[in-house]
């Protein structure tokens, strides 16, 4: 068993004491026998952001979830989904500068465990792709261990990373190895570095949008021209799986 | 909340297609259904992109090469930024775009739109596919072109409101003193070119007035036309201040049932304004200009029009008006105020002492002047045959001629490339000795002279004297000039905000005179003088073409399409450009143009290129019938 199909069979605990949903069951049943070696333009993936609360998910909460489908390397933008998320607690002040949703606004959302069932359909197959998405997975997953009983099982891939090692390896190309821990790789000045369309920032639905156009030029940048499987591309940009 | 109805999900891509042309004027739910069936996709720099039947693609990001299989590189074709591509759209050529083979020029984002999805549209929106089947008709260019500068407002309807009597009425002024008959009173209407005369008494006070109507009404009755003006005429006149609106005067008309104002200032009569004047006026008429322009009494009233040309193409601009009607205006104007200059230059100078032709040159003689256009001019004296005539006439208008150039500068109708020439410019080209050097088009003013056009006539009809003296002009030389100006290709189209050329060179400005409307005109006028086309206009010139199978009726077609094009694009931007330039004809940044410019500039370039190949295929045969050039 090669170390990918150990990083996809990897559990984290299920949620305590809460009986698995069905919703959850029937995710990782779509999410079971992915063949790591299938070519990218033979999968789906899923490009989601997050707005959250703050930073821990131990204390924060996540106030909305964007994502948009991929065809292998193409994007839908019909095919997207959207939803605010009333949370727990309160909405930080400074949260809601960023995202501009406050407390008052979230009160008619619908709760965790609605958001996350639709989500996990919606999600179906798909692989999640995000960028820097381990902070939001490590939202998704807290969420839907409380609600439904466990983590998610979808592989994540992780654009920040895929953005690190291109970057790394342009710059060594050109001598320039060291530079490249000093570029800025927040998602929008990816976009601008790449020539990519802008969208509204702290926007879920805009920002996944940004990150499905940065994920399809990495992949296709990474896979130059040449047919590219999933662990293709982990070697690529040494993507993070869970 | 959850936005979970496609047709509110993909903003982004909605906000894209709504920047794009013709999607821009989609209702908003078409908006939404194209763009929730749309695809991005990405094509790296030099990857083949695939135009195949199954979508039209809109470039979001990024560019792309098309050429048609079997093509020279010189034919290829670039899309844009906001520019699609694909099955069922217009490919620059009439060609439908299967079969084309695509490469990205650099790292390209496709919106790729379903066939099934896009015909829907079409079905529901025909504009959609009319702009893509004809990039250059009125409906697929920008809806509302920006308002020129010092342009009226084009629902003038308040100008009877703001403009005076005393500003419509002619001021010449007819008078009879009491006792001539109708006869007489006749002559003098007709040689004072009015429509009224007034009966005076011996002290200058007005009597009375008799109207063409007047007369008309005597001959009907069988009035005998030896009894005295005062049987006929109508007493008293009426009469309001030249300070009056014009619309109280036209109420003042049509409430006593007359046709026939006298103006007065300070009580003095001081002209006359009618019906026609007021109705005339309304709306900056051309034919009011054309009235005024005949009735001029000095270089004043001439300044004063010419001065109203650019208001008034502003104005028709701005009312609808295709740049070939308001160049027709503008040069019938332009010759109305020459013709009654020269008139008045005549009364200066005394008469030619022979009879004289002018002949209007380049644009005026095609009729295609537009403001600011300067008068190019030929002055041919006809001595009969009598060589000390003729030296007189030309002593004449040698001198005649600088103070006519000053007059015309002072008119505002003389420009840095307008020339006046003495004898027919035709002649004047050394036939044999003429060779062209480089581009032709650097010899414009040469061969404006195959314009050639008489004042106030119908086209010359022939190329050049020498055809009226029974000799046929060289086919030789013509089919050179034509073949050096049918050499350089038309432009390939903006792209990332530069004008590209087909070799792969391209420039940050693009002058529309020079690269668009000249060269078209050129290419006319010189396959004119090949074929023998008489009638000096661009546009009868390119008809000719095609009605005389020299080239294709439909490239004929799309060439005079581009030409309209270009010529509006120059009216626009000599109509809100010069202020701000300082220029007549400032170029146009490229980068500036709206998707939906770029969309039919290209369709205008690549109907240039048909027309320009086309020709040189035609030459390659004909050449072949005549033996070499």
């Amino acid at each position: 068993m090669g170390l990918l199909d150990r990083l996809l069979r990897r559990r984290v605990p299920d949620g305590e004491g809460v009986p698995l949903a069905p919703a959850l069951a029937a995710h990782r049943a779509a999410q079971a026998g992915r063949d790591p070696r299938a070519l990218l333009d033979a999968c789906a993936f899923v490009v989601l952001d997050t707005e959250l609360t703050g930073f821990d998910p131990r204390r924060h909460a996540l106030v909305s979830i964007g994502a948009v489908r991929l065809s292998g390397l193409e994007i839908l933008p019909g095919q997207s989904f959207y939803s605010l998320v009333r949370p727990q607690g309160d909405v930080p002040r400074d949260a809601s500068l960023v995202h501009r949703l406050t407390a008052a606004g979230l009160e008619e959302a619908p709760g965790e465990a609605e958001v996350l069932e639709r989500f996990l359909h919606f999600l179906g197959d798909a692989i999640i792709v995000g960028h820097h998405v381990d902070l939001d997975m490590g939202f998704l997953n807290a969420a839907s261990r409380r609600r439904l009983g466990g983590p998610l099982e979808a592989p994540c891939i992780d654009t920040l990373r895929l953005a690190m090692a291109f970057e790394e390896k342009r710059l060594a190309a050109g001598g320039r190895a060291g530079e490249a821990e000093s570029l800025d790789y927040t998602l929008p000045a990816l976009c601008r570095r790449f020539g990519l369309p802008q969208f509204a920032a702290h926007d879920a639905r805009a920002d996944a949008l940004a990150a499905a156009y940065l994920f399809v030029y990495l992949a296709r940048k990474s896979a130059r021209g040449r047919p590219l499987g999933l662990d293709g591309l982990w070697r690529a940009g040494r993507a993070w799986w869970r | 909340m959850r936005a979970s109805d496609p047709s509110q999900q993909p903003e982004t891509v909605q906000a894209f297609l709504a920047g794009v042309p013709p999607f821009d004027r989609l209702p908003s739910l078409d908006l939404a259904a194209l763009a929730a069936a749309g695809r991005v996709s990405l094509y790296l720099a030099g990857e083949a992109v695939p135009v195949g039947r199954d979508f039209v693609c809109c470039v979001q990001r990024g560019g792309v090469r098309l050429r048609r299989p079997g093509d020279l590189p010189g034919r290829d074709d670039v899309r844009g930024e906001g520019e699609c591509f694909g099955q069922t759209c217009d490919l620059g050529n009439g060609q439908d775009g299967e079969g084309w083979e695509a490469t990205a020029l650099e790292d390209t984002f496709l919106v790729r739109l379903p066939r099934e999805v896009f015909v829907a549209v079409c079905r529901r929106q025909p504009f959609v596919a009319g702009y893509f089947a004809d990039a250059l008709s009125p409906a697929a260019r920008d809806a509302q072109p920006a308002g020129p500068t010092g342009c009226p407002d084009p629902s003038d309807g308040d100008y009877l409101f703001t403009r005076l009597a005393g500003e419509v009425a002619s001021r010449g002024l007819a008078d009879v003193p009491r006792g001539p008959d109708l006869r007489r009173a006749a002559r003098v209407m007709e040689a004072g070119q009015v429509g009224s005369v007034l009966v005076r008494e011996a002290g200058g006070a007005v009597i009375g007035i008799v109207t063409d109507r007047d007369l008309r009404r005597a001959v009907a009755t069988g009035m005998a036309l030896d009894a005295t003006v005062e049987t006929l005429m109508s007493a008293p006149v009426a009469a309001i201040e030249a300070k009056t609106p014009c619309f109280e005067a036209l109420l003042s008309m049509t409430g006593s049932g007359i046709r026939h104002l006298l103006v007065t200032r300070d009580g003095e009569p001081a002209g006359m304004v009618t019906a026609s004047d007021l109705l005339l006026a309304h709306g900056r008429s051309p034919m009011a200009l054309l009235r005024a322009a005949r009735r001029a009494g000095d270089a004043t009233d001439l300044r004063a029009i010419s001065q109203g040309l650019r208001p008034l193409a502003a104005s028709l601009v701005a009312r609808g008006a295709p740049a070939a009607a308001v160049s027709g205006i503008v040069t019938l104007l332009a010759e109305q105020v020459l013709a009654r200059l020269l008139a008045l230059l005549e009364k200066r100078c005394g008469p030619s002492p022979a009879p004289c032709r002018w002949l209007l040159l380049g644009a005026a003689g095609r009729r295609e002047m537009l403001p600011g256009t300067g008068l190019s001019l030929a002055a041919v004296p006809d001595d009969g045959g009598d060589p000390i005539v003729g030296r007189a006439a030309r002593t004449y208008l040698q001198a005649l001629l600088p103070m006519l150039g000053e007059e015309l500068a002072a008119l505002g109708l003389r420009a840095p490339g307008s020339h006046l020439v003495l004898g027919d410019p035709r002649a004047l080209v050394p036939l044999e000795g003429f060779a062209l050097d480089g581009d032709p088009l650097d010899h414009e003013a040469s061969l404006e002279g195959f314009d050639a056009r008489p004042l106030g006539g119908r086209d010359e009809a022939g190329p050049a004297p020498a055809v009226a003296t029974g000799e046929v002009f060289p086919f030789g030389l013509a089919a050179s000039w034509l073949r050096a100006a049918a050499s350089r290709p038309a432009p390939l189209g903006v792209y990332r905000g530069r004008l590209m050329e087909r070799d792969g060179g391209s420039c940050e400005a693009l002058d529309v005179l020079a690269r668009g409307s000249r060269p078209v005109t050129a290419l006319a006028r010189l396959s004119a003088l090949v074929w023998c086309v008489a009638p000096t206009g661009t546009v009868f010139r390119l008809n000719a073409l095609g009605s005389l199978g020299v080239v294709p009726a439909a490239t004929a077609a799309r060439a005079v399409e581009a030409f309209a094009f270009f010529q509006s694009e120059r009216l626009q931007a000599l109509l809100t450009g010069r202020e701000s330039s300082g220029r007549e004809e400032a170029p146009l940044a490229p980068g500036t143009l709206s998707p939906r410019r770029r969309h039919a500039l290209r369709a205008a370039f690549a109907a240039v290129e048909d027309l320009r190949l086309a020709l040189l295929a035609r030459l390659d045969v004909k050449e072949g019938e005549h033996g070499p050039a």
